[in-house]
């Protein structure tokens, strides 16, 4: 993404593929990725985080929802920046995923609109703006 | 351990946690959704200071919305009073929102047991782009500590 503009309509997106001999990400822009793995658990809650390696690298996995829902699992969008250019790889080791410990009842009856998606997937928060 | 969100509605209900306002509907599995305040703060100068106090100017976010500039940090508040004694809040941007390039806090998600007020949002976009006042921004989630309080 080079514009989200304003969130009270759909992100325009474009779709990119990594080539095998990588893909120079820019400062400034947004990508969106997705987790090779499908991840999750109906028991633990799931986070996710940058690698110390790819940190030091001046890039950012995740934007500030490194939280996911208990819940179904499924492949995780990633939300990418960099802060310097930075050539990436596809299949690359990028993040780490850790559970933690729920303590209450769990409420199994929801699924997460996101956690069905298994693409990168553009936010739908115009639709909640528009309410 | 983390809260589920039946447990932070139980927590609401017995006084133990405060979100006021509180509206269930914002309730997600683990973590509670919140909105942001209309008023944000800006520095007024293009180099900060870290020693020094660093002058602000207010800026009410209109009804049509304001347009971040990446280039800028923006202070906001949560609408909701949030706190507890007992268990400690994270602050952490909606998937939407980071979706979207925006930062909802720099580095200091963590919230001290005890301090219970509006939190302050720390906002930087990747992108331009605009938000809205009142629009939800962000999700709260609890967790229980160790040791003596």
């Amino acid at each position: 993404m080079e514009d989200t503009g304003d969130i009270d309509r759909p992100p325009v997106t474009k779709e990119l593929t990594i080539p095998q001999e990588g893909l120079i990400l820019e400062p400034n822009k947004l990508y969106l990725g997705v987790t090779q793995e499908v991840m999750g658990s109906e028991y633990y809650v799931t986070s996710l985080g940058g690698r110390n390696r790819i940190g030091r690298l001046g890039m950012f996995v995740q934007i500030c929802a490194d939280l996911g829902q208990l819940g179904k699992s499924h492949r995780w969008t990633l939300e990418i920046s960099v802060v310097k250019k930075l050539k990436v790889y596809p299949f690359m080791e990028i993040g780490k995923v850790i559970f933690w410990v729920p303590l209450g009842e769990i409420n199994n009856s929801g699924t997460e609109f996101y956690a069905t998606k298994d693409t990168p997937y553009p936010s739908t928060l115009f639709e909640q703006i528009n309410k | 351990m983390i809260l589920t969100g039946k447990e932070i509605l139980k927590c609401v209900n017995n006084g133990t946690i405060v979100i006021s306002p509180f509206d269930q509907k914002n309730l997600q599995a683990n973590s509670y959704d919140f909105h942001i305040d209309n008023i944000l703060k800006v520095y007024k100068n293009d180099v900060l200071d870290a020693q020094n106090v660093n002058e602000t100017e207010e800026i009410i976010i209109p009804e049509n919305g304001i347009l971040l500039d990446p280039n800028q940090i923006y202070l906001g508040k949560t609408q909701e009073v949030i706190g507890s004694n007992n268990y400690v809040p994270i602050i952490k941007g909606r998937s939407s929102t980071g979706r979207l390039g925006i930062f909802v806090n720099i580095t200091a998600d963590l919230i001290d047991l005890g301090s219970i007020k509006q939190c302050t949002l720390m906002l930087n976009s990747v992108l331009p782009v605009k938000i809205y006042p009142n629009m939800p921004i962000g999700q709260v989630t609890f967790w229980s500590v160790e040791g003596e309080i």
